[in-house]
């Protein structure tokens, strides 16, 4: 254990990193902005898992694992999201979020 | 203070202002640097948590790839003019506000609640040697628990790759 470190101080950490990420995805004008907050969300409760893991149950790798799993989806979705991007881009010129409004009636 | 006391609140420090910067940044280009530094914070915390393998693992899928692929992204979308106007929507400060309300909410639920299970568990010695067997052995040992779960990211990887090519590549004329 850390001294004077708590799992308290993990989560509260986590809180900000990920308030933060909500943030900066719901005001970014940017769609790779977007993405980028978004991976810094996914952050956050990685490490939320990792903390639990460590703190409520250190002999099990539960969290460890989930958060192997949560890494891998993360890269999967950059993969795809920075597609929609480039393909966006070609298409209409920009990658502005409010650019992106042919759903919008 | 401790040596890992101290770095905890070193590291802390960095990933907050980091983020800070990511979400601020004028430039998107620094914005993702910025997420970099983050993420390598992050690993260093994964680290004081005795999880070596998934801070190994967070510096090379995130800081080594998908930081790069970032960076890419943001090289071939670059648009003229982005440097005077704000990067920040006019849902800027309701924005900010929400996610000050999802702070504030989080950091006083946490506050009130006493997680018994932690201070019972947090005396007991725990596995203070290296997790790369044991986690090995949980993904592809005999009787693996993980093994499903295993495969089936690694045909959703494949699936997103394959469908990553599809969607970026240009309509053949």
């Amino acid at each position: 254990m850390i001294p004077g470190i708590s799992l308290q101080h993990f989560l509260i950490l986590s809180a900000a990193l990920f308030s933060i990420g909500l943030f900066g995805v719901v005001s970014r004008r940017n769609a790779v902005g977007v993405l980028m907050s978004l991976e810094l969300m996914l952050n956050a409760v990685n490490l939320n898992l990792i903390a639990f893991n460590r703190y409520v149950h250190p002999a099990a790798y539960t969290g460890q694992m989930f958060t192997l799993f949560t890494i891998t989806i993360a890269a999967a979705e950059a993969t795809v999201g920075l597609a929609l991007v480039v393909s966006i881009f070609r298409a209409r010129r920009s990658v502005r979020v409010e650019d992106v409004d042919l759903l919008k009636g | 203070m401790a040596l890992t006391t101290t770095l905890f609140y070193i590291t802390a420090a960095i990933a907050l202002f980091g983020a800070v910067r990511v979400v601020s940044a004028q430039y998107i280009f620094r914005s993702a640097l910025w997420l970099a530094v983050t993420l390598a914070a992050l690993a260093v915390q994964f680290l004081l948590l005795h999880a070596e393998f998934v801070a190994v693992v967070q510096i090379m899928v995130y800081v080594g790839a998908v930081i790069i692929l970032l960076i890419f992204a943001v090289m071939l979308t670059a648009q003229m003019g982005d440097a005077h106007i704000s990067q920040v929507n006019r849902l800027g400060v309701p924005a900010a506000l929400g996610a000050g309300a999802v702070f504030y909410g989080l950091y006083k639920c946490l506050g009130a609640t006493k997680f018994a299970a932690a201070e019972a568990a947090a005396t007991g010695s725990g596995a203070e040697q290296g997790n790369l067997q044991a986690i090995g052995s949980l993904l592809l040992g005999k009787d693996a628990p993980y093994v499903y779960p295993f495969e089936i990211i690694a045909l959703i990887l494949f699936t997103a790759l394959v469908g990553a090519v599809l969607i970026a590549r240009k309509d053949p004329e």
